[in-house]
């Protein structure tokens, strides 16, 4: 454990902040900025402090260190050493420019900080006490009304577990969607889970591999915390090869020593090619396929016709290069990994393309093995406090089964036998009055899919709850809105998955407390939960005063206490091995790991229902998904960047400046997203850079612009737009990507199909 | 006189994130769509797939025979002796653009005033900040770590007392800079695929791309 | 003054790919009306020295008294225009106006030229007044002598005649301002030089063709402005006009040889920011201010030359007796106009050498 300073002998709690900084200070700080000229700093009477934050831009906690002085946050940068900060030992934390850029959010006038609920049709301002007592009574009548199981808890970033016991134990709804599965990377998401892989498929054992294939991962932009570019700098710097396989140039493939423009939605045939190799010059690992994988005897059949040259028709890629590169990744393994992610996992077809994939994790015999796919632990979190207090919660939910399940009307939806719900069914099922209302906690649904149902399906919806910082079309049209404090202005356990770090063996955890008060009348969410609760008669439930107070149960097995791990932002735990498969097994129907789900009884009724192999095999784009044709010629799909992640970001300024910056569109005055094109289609339609365009798909035109961004960094026939703009979003700038899209998800996961065939229109006058 | 301070850039590790121009504005609590002191520019080539994109982080580079210095007419800019850091001083500053014609790498930035501001190491805080400030320490010394440096995500980017910097770089860095590369300005590592043609170039074993162009 | 820097850029052939500096710092019209106005001050007070010489010594009642009037108009007007547009572009006026404070670097051609600016056209003043007043200039008549018109109505004639003279230097002393005022007057070279030192744009980086283009073109206009006003109030060109207008002539012939030259280095060059000029300034929307260039200074030669020459061997054509002072208002109008357009071509074609990400 490290000994961190504590600075200028200051205890750090947020009261000791407020003596120190005296509350007048602290109440008149929020906006406050120096001026330019003498260095502040060298003024002695001033009161200059270190606090800690957890990065909450991405959600990925990488840990902030702030200068405050006079009450008022100044300057923030990383934390050395930090898990998911830095490179490990020895070595700087920093800050991403959205990490930077929380200082921003930490003091943006455009949050929300005031509860607003609606009456007579509009939304005006209560105080805390009328909001909640508005909201419990809302819920009371809705239950009456419709019953509470037709709630839907659409909570994501919130940084405690506390919803899913106050919406599933106490209000008893069974309707939950999560990110992972149904809008974020369901099909992966559900191959890693069966197989055995769990769904941290996102990274590889960075510092310790030779071999990095990034599919369809932008590692150098999209990380899930800085220790991830810097792990594969370092990889790179001892000798790693790095290989990409995109459709278009990134950051990753300008490092890379292979980069693979695929043909989009390939990417399962390019797999099979590389399994077919690697089968035939036998560099498979026999021994854990003999012991511990199950189904290779299928695996091996499915490949055996899928040789580089069947593939190179198939991706475009070079028979000769397939080879070399599975050879390279069989031949480096186990010290060989594969990091996939959106770019596999967000098209009709991506279950089983991300099937094909993982199953050259079980080939080589990489998995939990040094520089292979690791096993990351967590520390162990006790996820029920309330067990920890001795309450005894009710199961409300227990007896319910959520809609997908319970009514003939989905019986159309294969996905169903594996999961609960899907984001384009919900706007069906609020039509047939099987979801009646829903809350929303720091997410946002109409950026996930089938923006126009569900901006419909929210009308409908007859309470609409959300907890958020910025004004959108959802937040606009709820019924109740409670403003969250942000990360820095809370304390903060992070506890959702603290696993994947720079610390390759190390369990980790990661705390803050508030830097200083909320701004205006911000509650965390904890806080808001247990006023909601206590309006609603379930006050005993909720005996922990504050986040704090909470997150110390959640360390009830941990040697830490929150204000522990607080005043050094992070620590260090327990050591866990590699191939911990060999006492454990895989949490699988086999135990084992599985090339082929046959044993999975949902899977498998999944499968038969579309008439689909359990077995890794080649499922061409278009199958479920949409094909360009004459009307829509071009593939359209969402990227990400380095700038934002999901739409939370896009309201910053420093963000949309440097975004704009590196496009080279910062003197126009347009601050929205870049509607990426080839320029051999942007000639065909007199298309160059700076024109507004819009998008055209079968589901419809966007009323939103983007502005074309003309580069030989996309495929021909392959144009992508920047995901968390426009309309539904915080910044409606720009163009809403999923405006334009109907209905279409991957048949076996639900994921959001957000591929579309799709044509581009230069629109009168820029 | 101290050492002269020096900024060192690797393009190979830099993933062109831009933490370092925000990371800039955070520390001297400038405005996202003025004073970029630190610029991140992607420089890029060829057609797909044979495409390329190469990010650039640049600032002032605290030059050693300081352009801007020699043609500020109100003697506003000082390049000091101690560490060889060009601060303004924007008590004397005329606003008449004439630095930022004679710097090389664009970085005088003007404001709302119409005055010059720009890095200054971090020597000081927001515009015209480090003026008249003592020596600068390094980090170890008890010295503020430059904001971009402290926030590089890639580790690209490193400042410090001369020889402190050129002890880090790669011999290949070290050698160019020596030769004259980006005349002694700024110390860059070559991009790891076009080194070995870069010293086949200057050893005449390969001719030079197009152009070689002296002025 | 400027260090001895050489701008290596080798191209080789990995990466190799220019980033463009943003190269727009002074496109702003202020600015090459500054740099014009100067010049254009020291023609006419060159004019206004040189015909007040020529005054002196000859009884013969040509145009030479109005003409030295006018020069120093020329003068007073340009440099007092010139400092007007420099100082609107200020960022603080105050800074500007106190420039003895605050512009103290010896060493940049712009504290020089500060100063050569603010001392011709205070010598310029002195001349011009010592040119409009006193009692010698009763006696004289001309549209170039209006403020004694303007001071007459005030009832302040005769005090200021009076005045005048009490202060008048002896022969001596006056050509000794004029001595020194006409160091000042060439002395406006510097506004070329303020471009021509800096070594980042190619445009500019000539150390001898762009300051002699800037002051012989400068000059012309000034001699050609003087020569015109004067022309046109007088309706009449004498031989003391022609012979000016040769002069404007000849200037505008060696400043077009000087712009040529300049414009074959650039279009030879092989700096990347030499082409992406050459670009701008034949095929941007700079080539038009590229053509008035060359028309200005080729009209002005031919005009000067032309009508000028016919003047002075005495070819008292109708034709020449009718259209002489139209043609030579109109040419040497079209002359300042492209002199004028010369500086704005320089100022916004200007191209900062890029920075090359060299592999």
């Amino acid at each position: 454990m490290s000994e961190r300073e504590r600075s200028g002998g200051f205890d750090l709690t947020r009261r000791s902040v407020l003596q120190t900084a005296g509350a007048a200070a602290v109440a008149t700080s929020l906006g406050g900025c120096l001026s330019g000229g003498d260095d502040p700093a060298a003024e002695s009477d001033i009161a200059e402090e270190t606090a800690y934050g957890n990065c909450w831009m991405c959600h990925h906690a990488c840990g902030q260190q702030l200068t405050v002085r006079d009450g008022t946050a100044v300057d923030i940068t990383g934390v050395d050493e930090h898990p998911r900060g830095s490179a490990g030992p020895g070595t700087d934390g920093t800050l991403c420019p959205k990490g930077q850029s929380e200082l921003e959010k930490l003091y943006d006038p455009d949050r929300i900080t005031q509860p607003y609920i609606r009456e007579d049709g509009d939304l005006r301002e209560a105080d805390w006490d009328e909001a909640f007592e508005y909201a419990a009574r809302r819920l009371e009548e809705f239950d009456e009304e419709h019953g509470a199981e037709t709630f839907l808890d659409a909570t994501s970033w919130s940084t405690t577990n506390v919803h899913s016991y106050f919406w599933g134990n106490l209000y008893g709804t069974p309707e939950r969607i999560g990110r992972g599965r149904h809008v974020c990377f369901g099909g992966p998401h559900l191959s890693g889970n069966l197989m055995g892989l769990g769904t941290n498929m996102r990274f590889v054992d960075y510092q310790h591999s030779d071999y990095i294939i990034a599919w369809g991962r932008n590692v150098f932009e999209s990380f899930a915390g800085q220790w991830e570019p810097k792990g594969v700098l370092e990889a790179l710097d001892d000798g790693a090869t790095l290989v990409v396989v995109d459709p278009q140039h990134t950051p990753t493939a300008q490092k890379a020593d292979h980069w693979l423009p695929i043909e989009p939605r390939t990417d399962g045939a390019l797999a099979l090619a590389m399994g077919h190799v690697i089968v035939e010059e036998e560099l498979y690992d026999e021994a854990f396929v003999e012991e511990q994988t199950h189904g290779f005897d299928a695996y091996r059949e499915a490949v055996d016709d899928k040789t580089p040259e069947w593939a190179e028709d198939v991706t475009g890629i070079d028979a000769g290069l397939i080879r070399e590169i599975a050879i390279g990744f069989a031949e480096a393994a186990p010290a060989a990994g594969i990091a996939a992610w959106t770019g596999v996992g967000q098209y009709a077809e991506s279950q089983k393309a991300s099937q094909n994939i993982f199953a050259l994790h079980g080939l080589v015999g990489n998995i939990d093995r040094p520089g292979g796919f690791r096993m990351w632990q967590g520390p162990p979190l006790q996820p029920n406090p309330f067990e920890e207090r001795g309450i005894d919660l009710p199961t409300n939910a227990a007896e319910e089964t959520p809609a997908l399940r319970k009514y003939d009307e989905y019986d159309e939806y294969p996905f169903r036998h594996t999961t609960g719900i899907g984001h384009t069914v919900v706007p069906e099922m609020v039509d047939n009055g099987h979801i009646m209302g829903m809350v929303n906690h720091y997410d946002n649904p109409l950026t996930d899919g089938s923006t126009q149902a569900w901006l419909e399906a929210i009308e409908q919806m007859d309470l609409v709850i959300t907890i958020d910082a910025y004004w959108n079309e959802l937040t606009r049209n709820a019924d109740i809105v409670f403003p969250e404090a942000i990360q820095l202005e809370k304390d903060t356990l992070i506890d959702y998955a603290p696993s994947w770090s720079a610390y390759e063996d190390r369990t980790w955890l990661t705390a803050s407390r508030a830097v200083h008060e909320p701004m205006g009348e911000c509650k965390s969410g904890y806080e808001i939960y247990r006023g909601l609760a206590e309006e609603l008669g379930w006050g005993e439930y909720f005996p922990w005063e504050d986040e704090a107070e909470y997150s110390d149960d959640l360390l009830a097995n941990v040697d830490y206490t929150f204000d522990e791990i607080a005043d050094q932002n992070f620590v260090l735990l327990d050591e866990f091995e590699y191939e911990q498969w060999e006492d454990g097994g895989f949490p699988t129907a086999t135990g084992k790991f599985q090339f082929d789900l046959d044993e999975e009884g949902g899977y498998a009724q999944s499968a038969e229902e579309l008439g689909i192999d359990t077995a890794p095999e080649w499922i061409p784009p278009g199958t479920w998904g949409e094909e360009p044709d004459d009307e829509y010629p071009l593939h359209f799909y969402d990227t990400r960047s380095v700038f934002f992640s999901f739409g939370a970001d896009q309201p910053l300024e420093h963000l949309q400046e440097q975004y704009a910056r590196k496009h080279d569109l910062e003197n126009t005055e347009y601050r929205g997203n870049y509607l990426v094109i080839n320029p051999r289609d942007a000639e065909e339609r007199g298309i160059e850079t700076g024109d507004m365009v819009t998008v055209e798909a079968r589901a419809g035109e966007a009323d939103d612009e983007a502005m074309a961004y003309v580069s030989e960094r996309t495929r021909p026939g392959f144009v992508t737009a920047e995901f968390g703009f426009g309309t539904g979003n915080s910044h409606e700038e720009g163009m809403n990507t999923m405006t334009v899209h109907d209905m279409q998800h991957d048949p076996v996961s639900s994921q959001v199909d957000r591929h579309l065939a799709a044509e581009v229109r230069k629109n009168g006058g820029d | 006189m101290g050492e002269q301070w020096l900024f060192y850039f690797d393009p190979n590790r830099c993933i062109g994130c831009h933490a370092c121009s925000v990371a800039c504005k955070q520390r001297h609590d400038l405005e996202a769509d003025a004073d970029d002191w630190r610029t991140v520019t992607h420089v890029s080539k060829g057609e797909y797939p044979d495409f390329e994109q190469v990010p650039v982080s640049m600032s002032c580079m605290h030059c050693h025979d300081s352009p801007c210095e020699s043609v500020c007419p109100a003697n506003a800019i000082e390049k000091r002796e101690e560490d060889g850091i060009v601060t303004v001083n924007r008590d004397r500053c005329i606003g008449c653009h004439y630095c930022a014609w004679a710097c090389p790498y664009g970085a005088p930035t003007y404001d709302d005033t119409g005055l010059m501001s720009k890095c200054n190491l971090c020597l000081g805080e927001g515009p015209g900040g480090g003026h008249g400030q003592p020596e600068r320490k390094t980090p170890e010394e008890g010295g503020s770590e430059p904001a971009c440096v402290a926030d590089c995500v890639g580790d690209a980017i490193k400042a410090g007392p001369k020889s402190e910097v050129m002890a880090e770089a790669s011999d290949r860095a070290a050698e160019r800079f020596e030769a004259g590369a980006y005349e002694g300005r700024v110390i860059v590592e070559p991009m790891e695929e076009d080194a070995d043609i870069a010293e086949s170039i200057r050893e005449g074993e390969t001719a030079s791309g197009t152009v070689t162009y002296e002025g | 003054m400027f260090p001895d820097t050489t701008i290596a850029v080798v191209l080789a052939q990995g990466f190799a790919e220019p980033y463009w500096l943003p190269s727009d710092y002074w496109s702003e019209l202020s600015l090459p009306v500054y740099l014009f106005l100067a010049v254009v001050a020291g023609g006419g007070f060159l004019t206004g020295v040189t015909a007040s010489l020529l005054d002196s010594r000859t009884d013969a009642g040509g145009l030479e008294g109005e003409l030295s009037r006018w020069g120093f108009w020329v003068a007073v007007a340009g440099g007092a225009g010139s400092g007007l547009a420099v100082l609107s572009h200020q960022a603080i006026l105050l800074r500007g106006l106190l420039f003895p404070i605050y512009m103290q670097n010896f060493e940049s051609w712009m504290t020089i030229g500060t100063w050569i600016l603010v001392s011709l056209v205070v010598v310029s003043v002195v001349a011009l007044v010592f040119a409009l007043f006193g009692d010698e200039a009763s006696a004289l008549e001309g549209a170039s002598l209006f403020p004694r018109a303007i001071v007459a109505k005030l009832g302040l004639l005769e005090t200021v005649d009076r005045l005048v003279d009490r202060v008048r230097p002896p022969k001596n002393g006056l050509v000794a301002l004029y001595a020194v005022g006409s160091v000042l007057a060439l002395a406006t070279v510097y506004t070329g030089f303020e471009l021509a030192v800096v070594e980042t744009v190619p445009l500019w980086n000539m150390p001898v063709v762009v300051p002699a283009a800037f002051l012989l073109t400068g000059l012309a206009s000034g001699v050609g402005l003087a020569v015109a006003v004067t022309a046109l109030f007088a309706r009449d060109v004498d031989t003391v006009i022609g012979g000016y207008a040769v002069a404007t002539g000849l200037l505008s012939a060696l400043g077009l040889a000087f712009v040529w030259y300049g414009w074959t280095e650039i279009a030879t060059s092989d700096a990347p920011a030499a082409a992406v000029t050459y670009v701008a300034l034949s095929e941007g929307s700079l080539a038009i201010g590229s053509w008035l260039v060359v028309l200005g200074l080729a009209v002005g030669l031919l005009a000067g030359l032309g009508v000028g020459g016919a003047t002075l061997v005495d070819r008292r054509l109708p034709l020449l007796e009718r259209a002489a002072v139209p043609a030579l208002v109109g040419s040497f109008g079209l002359l300042v106009i492209g002199s004028l357009a010369f500086r704005i071509v320089m100022l916004y074609g200007a191209q900062e050498h890029p920075v090359v990400v060299v592999g």
